[in-house]
């Protein structure tokens, strides 16, 4: 904590004068959400710390231009955002899922039925993968607590009634799938 | 599935109260202090090294303009000798190296005898040639310029009423016996 305190201190120290901005306040106040976003697309928790520091680092290096940003908290989320898809982009998808389900899983249910919800998680995950882009993009957002109905409609430039009529659809098509899912297993297995 | 809402709460629920590794604060910050003091170190040696191109920008553009620069006097040497030529008259700088130099050895073979050029300018070759010269070349300019005192003496009047002068008087001494002498001498 000591050494954060002195990192901060030293940040602070270092910045230039015309910077307003006091970037180690930043930095505690966003890193976490930040975190989430990041960690909700890459399902990844050291490539969602990468994402991060990116973030941070355009911050940085854009200090001097930062007095201009209206709305700091949804800059911040829309750079974290766009740097996750980006980098989401060059993974395989089925990269994605196996470890993050389980971990998941064993983070919220007891050990003996983690293994079951791990299952039950991948083939969720492996739904939101398979919706339209915008779909998938509302859902990912509004699973974060932390953000309103304005600011998803703010990060990914639509209005708020887009937004809406968009998430009410993607749980809709989600659960449909998700109860047709054994329906289809079976149905395989009987061919 | 049974109950799909319920897992697709767990899993969003799982998502939103995701914790950030320990130690990313720290991290973030230490990188951001990383990439703060690369910026600072990064920045002046970008200067000097603009400041040293500048000054060879600045040294070349000199060089070159001093070297461009052809005294007034050759300047009307040059359009004097490229006058009769359809051609437009050339400055040595525009010419390509391999021109300048041919040039350069024919004006040194065939000297132009304009009243307003000196020997001394014609012989010192002017415009210098942008190579150095070729074995051949200084073959040529060395018999090009072997006899030139003698040359120029002939062009000089008083040396040549001098020698025509002496000329005569030979031919006098020889010539100019009387006819007693010459039959005397012949018997």
């Amino acid at each position: 904590m000591a050494s954060t305190e002195g990192c901060s201190l030293a940040l602070s120290f270092i910045e230039d004068a015309p910077s307003a901005v006091d970037l180690p306040a930043l930095v505690d106040t966003y890193s976490t959400l930040l975190f989430r976003i990041a960690n909700s697309v890459l399902r990844s928790r050291t490539e969602a710390e990468d994402v991060v520091q990116d973030v941070f680092i355009r911050v940085l290096e854009h200090r001097l231009s930062l007095a201009t940003v209206r709305d700091m908290r949804v800059w911040l989320i829309r750079i974290a955002w766009n740097l996750a898809l980006d980098r989401k982009r060059r993974k395989r998808p089925d990269q994605l899922d196996e470890m993050f389900a389980e971990s998941l899983a064993s983070a919220t249910m007891p050990a003996d039925t983690a293994m079951e919800e791990a299952q039950r998680f991948r083939s969720v995950l492996r739904e939101i993968e398979r919706l339209p882009k915008a779909e998938r993009h509302v859902l990912l957002l509004s699973a974060i607590e932390e953000l309103g109905t304005a600011e998803i409609a703010a990060v990914l430039r639509r209005s708020e009634s887009a937004v809406r009529a968009l998430l009410s659809r993607a749980r809709a098509r989600l659960r449909e799938r998700l109860e047709d899912r054994p329906r289809l297993k079976e149905g395989g297995k009987a061919r | 599935m049974k109950d799909p809402d319920r897992t697709i709460e767990n899993l969003l629920a799982g998502l939103r109260d995701a914790e950030p590794p320990p130690g990313m604060h720290h991290r973030i910050l230490d990188a951001m202090l990383a990439g703060r003091a690369t910026a600072y170190y990064s920045r002046p040696r970008l200067q000097p090294a603009i400041a040293i191109s500048l000054a060879c920008a600045l040294a070349i553009t000199i060089w070159v303009q001093h070297h461009r620069h052809i005294p007034a006097n050759l300047r009307s040497y040059t359009t004097n000798v490229d006058a009769p030529r359809t051609k437009p008259p050339q400055t040595a700088a525009d010419r390509t190296p391999r021109e300048a130099r041919t040039t350069t050895s024919r004006a040194l073979l065939k000297p132009t005898h304009a009243s307003e050029v000196s020997y001394a300018e014609e012989s010192a070759g002017f415009p210098a040639p942008a190579l150095p010269l070729t074995e051949q070349e200084k073959l040529l300019l060395r018999l090009a310029h072997r006899n030139d005192a003698q040359d120029m003496n002939l062009l000089n009047r008083n040396v040549q009423a001098q020698q025509s002068a002496k000329a005569t008087q030979q031919f006098q001494q020889f010539f100019g016996m009387d006819t007693n002498e010459m039959r005397s001498e012949s018997e």
